[in-house]
């Protein structure tokens, strides 16, 4: 039958086709160690005289992004060698793009990282921006009826769509004597506003951001700190880059840790001055300075420095409390989908290396 | 049959066109009986359509002119007059016996009433067995069957015919032509019907009104005194042949005005 | 050929087994009254619909496993159909839970929607000087960029099913609007004209001609916009959701489940897949006259 046989060319075409475009998506996603000298600048490799790096963010800009900001305005990247590009925020998670080679650096949290790396993402953290805990269960202030996490049983909570969100609220609400029941709406970048509407009962604020947003607004929060109730203390902020890449470029990866370490150590010493150059950097970006002086003011008082001062440092200790607390909920999940039956090695998800001494 | 049924009186008719007023009806003057046939025949364009949208109502005639059905004023009104087109406008989505029911739908007759009044006339017009039937299924001859029962069975004072056989081949016209004598002589129809075939209208006529070209007026009305039945050897009886000399005179001869 | 038609004779009798009566074709007319079907079996027709599409996707399918095996690459960045079959099977309760959820808001949306593009659609075939009022609006609402907006609605409506229903409206409505008005507009000139003399008036015009004219149009219309109704149930879902398939996404996302990801994507697909199949079978029921010619054949009827 003759339109059986005009068939198999068809079929040979659209397999080549296919083979292709499969193999140049897969191509982009190189696996870890295997960024060729050969490839295009874009991989973060040297094209003239300056490395390009590529830093992904985590949310629009901010003050948990200041560091990178002042070091950029000051030139300071310029100076060590380095072209900066910043990929801005999309709903793409800063791990996938940065585990996927598609940025060498990014904005990440402590349990992102913790469940990445045991999913098998090649990341380690490199410093940290925010030494503790920067945000926490916010209701809003007039919520005369809610004055213990205890108290939000049966209420709605709107969340991000993340996999440890619940069991965290889960775990200090029954620290607090509740069950822990509570209906979910995911809402994404609209769960503020939906709090401040009182659509919702609570979410999880940045203290120093949305925070001192709803002081503004004439919405104030009260919180709820996790650490308050027995819960494990964590790195609010960190900064991630891909393993492979720093293996391959050690010395560019310490020019621009220690640069954006520089930029955060201004922020943390001189906020005032920091928020203008934040500001500086994305006209527009911000209605209301006195929002962004006022939150760097709070990060740099309370949550950049470490004991010594210093901007930047991690601890095992603290990696491994939120890390077992993950692990133990089931919340590490292995590369083959099923959940870690063997607690990971914490000192794996963090480096001090590239950090100045 | 010569009492005073259908009379068109004066009836003109001007339209609007961005070019300037086209007459297209002069003076219109006639009366019909009732249960007689009459064939309407002229140019291409002389406007016998109009006269047909006037006659039903769709219209009004500019000026003074009326349409008078037994002394009643009827001018501009619809509902005396069962129409029925060139094309056979058989809706697809309905079959052909919905299809047949239309005007009785439209008079607000119930369906099932609408249907047995219907299902009298199926058997007459060889439409037997097909009332489920789409029209897509039917040949030419038997949509135009289909499309005439629709018109008939409304049961209006007069049945407009326009061109009704114009689309078929000439065989199928022609046994159409034998059966719609045959059924108009079981009822009591008075019909009025527009052709362009000179023979077609002789045969089944009682008189055939010769219109001019635009603007039309009626420029003769020959009466057709041939026995009925017809049949289809009287199409080369000489008083036929004669009849048909005269008309083809009428209608080709350069000393028309 | 003579038609047994005369006044006297019976024009046959019983006539569905094919036997030409009065009307049997002259030369080119129509095939006589259906019996049973001759030509190719229901699924060996079925096979040839479906069979071409299927090959190029198995094809696809084959070459993205062969990919993935060659390069090694990590399921995170991009799993194997394979792995994307295996983790969705295991995770098939979450799936279909999330799943109907989302048909559900699909469904009760995509209904609403309907509703207001038929209101839409008559009320501007009745008021003619409307349609230059509303179809720039209509126009309008297809552009507005729905990420954007989402939020929004929640200011404005809550997060209850209210501000869902209106992002379905709004990516949905658009193609069934334009079809009905442009289908009722289509309608036969000259058929109206037969109504008229018969004596129609407005709403039966619309009734026995513009409405049944416009059917076609409507599926052709209905079946583009549902096959944007799924995806604009989960575009709903940013605008605030306990469950659906956005959101399952979302929080495969966020642990980094691609499998589960491109899982939930290939149920979209199946989702959206079959409610654009149901279309042709509603249509069917609902437009019989066509039947009868997609039953001898996909394709031109040999006349």
């Amino acid at each position: 039958m003759r339109p059986r046989r005009r068939r198999a060319p068809v079929v040979a075409f659209l397999l080549a086709a296919a083979l292709a475009v499969v193999g140049c998506s897969a191509a982009g996603g190189s696996p870890p160690g295997s960024s060729a000298a050969g490839s295009a600048a874009a991989d973060g490799t040297t094209s003239g005289e300056r490395t390009t790096i590529r830093f992904a963010l985590d949310w629009t800009p901010n003050t948990n992004h200041t560091g990178l900001f002042v070091a950029l305005q000051q030139g300071w990247f310029a100076d060590a060698g380095l072209d900066v590009q910043i990929v801005p925020y999309n709903t793409a998670l800063p791990e996938t793009i940065v585990d996927a080679g598609n940025a060498e650096f990014g904005i990440s949290f402590q349990d992102s990282t913790t469940v990445a790396q045991a999913s098998g993402a090649d990341l380690v953290s490199v410093l940290a921006v925010l030494q503790h805990w920067a945000t926490a269960i916010g209701v809003r202030a007039d919520r005369a009826d809610l004055t213990s996490p205890r108290d939000l049983d049966g209420k709605t909570y709107a969340g991000f769509g993340g996999p440890t969100e619940e069991p965290l609220l889960r775990a200090v609400i029954r620290d607090a004597g509740g069950t822990g029941d509570f209906t979910t709406v995911t809402l994404g970048t609209s769960a503020y506003e939906a709090l401040y509407s009182g659509n919702v009962d609570f979410t999880i604020p940045f203290l120093a951001w949305e925070g001192i947003e709803a002081q503004h607004n004439g919405t104030p929060m009260k919180y709820f700190k996790y650490t308050d109730y027995g819960f494990p203390d964590a790195y609010s902020i960190v900064v991630i880059g891909n393993r492979g890449w720093l293996a391959e470029h050690p010395d560019a990866a310490r020019a621009f840790v220690r640069t954006l370490q520089r930029g955060y150590q201004f922020a943390a010493d001189d906020p005032q001055a920091a928020a203008q150059l934040l500001m500086d950097a994305n006209p527009g970006a911000f209605a209301d300075p006195s929002l962004v002086t006022e939150s760097q003011e709070l990060l740099a008082a309370q949550y950049m420095k470490d004991a010594d001062g210093k901007v930047g440092p991690q601890t095992l200790a603290q990696w491994s409390g939120y890390g077992k607390f993950l692990y133990d909920n089931g919340l590490l999940v292995g590369p083959d989908g099923a959940p870690l039956t063997a607690e990971p090695d914490y000192s794996t998800l963090f480096t001090d290396e590239y950090l100045s001494p | 049959m010569s009492d005073d049924y259908l009379r068109l009186r004066g009836v003109s008719k001007t339209f609007g066109t961005p070019n300037g007023p086209l007459p297209v009806l002069d003076g219109i003057d006639t009366t019909i009986g009732r249960g007689e046939f009459i064939a309407v025949i002229g140019p291409s364009g002389c406007g016998k359509s109009t006269l047909f949208n006037v006659l039903s109502g769709l219209e009004s005639p500019s000026g003074a002119g009326r349409v008078e059905l037994t002394g009643a004023d009827i001018t501009g009104t619809v509902g005396h007059c069962a129409y029925m087109p060139q094309r056979d406008l058989l809706m697809p989505w309905r079959t052909i016996g919905d299809n047949t029911v239309l005007g009785l739908d439209v008079q607000g007759v119930p369906r099932a009433e609408g249907r047995r009044r219907a299902a009298g006339l199926f058997d007459q017009f060889g439409l037997s067995g097909f009332e489920n039937a789409y029209p897509a299924e039917l040949s030419g001859g038997m949509r135009q069957r289909a499309a005439l029962l629709r018109t008939v069975v409304q049961d209006r004072e007069i049945v407009a015919l326009d061109e009704p056989f114009g689309a078929l081949d000439s065989l199928t016209r022609t046994d159409l032509q034998a059966w719609l004598q045959g059924v108009w002589q079981r009822h009591d129809w008075t019909v009025l019907m527009i052709t362009h075939d000179i023979r077609e209208a002789i045969y089944l006529a009682d008189r055939v009104l010769v219109l001019s070209p635009r603007p039309a007026r009626i420029v003769r009305e020959l009466a057709v005194p041939l026995p009925r039945p017809r049949d289809v050897r009287l199409l080369t009886a000489p008083e036929f042949v004669a009849l048909e000399a005269q008309l083809l005179d009428l209608l080709h001869s350069p000393a028309r005005s | 050929m003579t038609i047994r038609s005369e006044p006297a004779t019976r024009a046959g009798g019983a006539p569905v087994g094919g036997a030409p009566v009065g009307g049997a074709p002259v030369g080119g007319a129509p095939a006589p009254r259906p019996g049973p079907v001759a030509g190719p079996s229901r699924s060996r027709r079925l096979l040839r619909t479906v069979g071409p599409a299927l090959l190029v996707v198995l094809v696809l399918l084959v070459a993205w496993q062969v990919t993935v095996q060659l390069t090694g690459v990590r399921p995170q960045i991009l799993p194997s159909p394979l792995r994307v079959a295996q983790q969705g099977w295991l995770n098939r309760d979450d799936l279909a839970r999330h799943g109907l959820s989302t048909l559900a808001v699909t469904l009760i949306g995509f209904a609403i929607s309907l509703v207001v593009s038929w209101a839409v659609a008559m009320t501007v075939d009745f008021v003619p000087w409307l349609r230059r009022a509303l179809v720039p609006l209509l126009v309008g609402s297809q552009t507005l960029p729905i990420i954007a907006i989402a939020p929004l609605m929640i200011i404005w409506f809550g997060f209850g099913l209210l501000p869902k229903v209106l992002v379905i409206i709004l990516t949905t409505f658009f193609p069934v609007a334009i079809g009905l008005i442009e289908g009722f507009a289509g309608a036969d000139r000259e058929t109206g004209r037969l109504l008229a003399s018969m004596g129609a008036s407005r709403w039966q015009q619309f009734r026995f001609l513009r409405l049944p004219g416009a059917m076609p149009r409507f599926f052709t219309a209905l079946r583009i916009g549902i096959t944007y109704a799924v995806v604009a149930a989960i575009f709903a879902e940013y605008v605030g959701a306990t469950s659906g398939l956005g959101i399952y996404m979302s929080m495969q996302k966020n642990s980094f489940r691609t499998d589960l990801v491109l899982a939930a994507v290939f149920v979209t697909a199946v989702l959206s897949i079959t409610l654009f199949a149901l279309t042709y079978v509603v249509e069917r029921f609902v437009c019989p006259w066509n039947k009868r010619s997609i039953d001898a054949g996909a394709g031109p009827r040999d006349v």
